[in-house]
């Protein structure tokens, strides 16, 4: 496995709704039902001194809807949907295009 | 029959007359041994307890003393096994003792002689069970987090020096982090490097933690 991506330089999402990938290094980072060492910097009150992005204010909701004071239990294992990126050779190949992407593409005087 | 019975003295009456027969003659200046001769003998023999003493100190001082007992080897240091400082790219491993025993003697046997608590739970099995460890894994951590910080991390700092950081070589978070925090003196690598070798008990409460 190549190391990880640790650049710290965020990279775009692919679409709107995509987790945001993450641009560091993950290694030994304990995400448990003691701690998460993910929210020690995330968090919103940790974001002064880490000034890193604060968590989404949608992982603060249940799935009934209902805002909590802190991180919801279901968003709190992050790289359920968070990862880190390994620069590797991909097998297959990707042939993804974004939406933007797209609508370049359509000619002139079409409907956007 | 009349025989003069010479009445069987008990064990701690003997040993009480041999006990003042050496006092006697401890006290007294030696009519066979020169002065000279008893400072030499004095001076080998302080040297050989004094190099026994050390020697022992050290044999206590390894990862196969350390995890001799299951509370640490089946515990602490498992867990240890998976983290950086046990299997990394240059093969430089830490040890029990790097981070948990100073290496300066007066400090090491400080922290020798807190150790004799640890014999204490041992005795009575304070954490003999995985279950018991768990309940104590917060206290203990807090004790060394304890420690840590009032030594100014001085076990990372015996490896890590920050004036041999070399800043170009680090990732850009961890210099934003090191130049506003560690080079500033305003926190010492246990502030934010905390269950780097071992898992960590329940955060919650823990400054700087959910």
């Amino acid at each position: 496995m190549t190391p990880e991506q640790n650049s710290s330089v965020r990279e775009p999402r692919n679409y709107p709704e995509q987790p945001p990938v993450i641009p560091h290094s993950t290694e030994g980072y304990e995400v448990s039902v003691n701690a998460n060492k993910c929210l020690s910097c995330h968090a919103r009150t940790r974001v002064r001194e880490s000034q890193a992005p604060m968590i989404s204010i949608t992982h603060f909701s249940d799935r009934d809807g209902q805002f909590l004071a802190s991180i919801s239990p279901r968003r709190y294992f992050c790289t359920q949907c968070h990862v880190p990126q390994h620069n590797v050779q991909i097998p297959v190949d990707n042939d993804f295009v974004d939406i933007d992407t797209v609508l370049k593409g359509a000619a002139p005087g079409r409907p956007r | 029959m009349t025989t003069t019975e010479v009445p069987k003295l008990s064990f701690w009456s003997r040993a009480l007359s041999f006990a003042r027969e050496i006092w006697a003659v401890l006290i007294r200046p030696s009519s066979i041994f020169s002065l000279g001769f008893l400072v030499l003998a004095g001076f080998v023999a302080g040297v050989i307890f004094w190099g026994a003493f050390n020697t022992a100190l050290e044999l206590t001082n390894t990862e196969t003393f350390c995890i001799s007992c299951h509370e640490m080897r089946s515990n602490v240091a498992e867990e240890l096994k998976t983290t950086i400082h046990y299997n990394n790219r240059s093969g430089v491993r830490a040890h029990c003792p790097d981070c948990h025993v100073p290496h300066e003697w007066t400090h090491k046997i400080a922290r020798k002689m807190q150790a004799s608590k640890e014999v204490w739970g041992k005795l009575f099995g304070t954490i003999n069970t995985r279950e018991k460890f768990l309940d104590h894994r917060l206290e203990l951590a807090i004790h060394e987090w304890a420690r840590m910080k009032a030594n100014d991390s001085l076990e990372c700092r015996n490896c890590h020096s920050a004036q041999s950081m070399d800043t170009t070589r680090q990732s850009p978070r961890a210099v934003e982090a090191h130049q506003r925090f560690l080079f500033t003196g305003q926190k010492t690598c246990i502030d934010c490097h905390k269950g780097i070798a071992h898992h960590l008990p329940d955060m919650r409460n823990v400054p700087g933690w959910q």
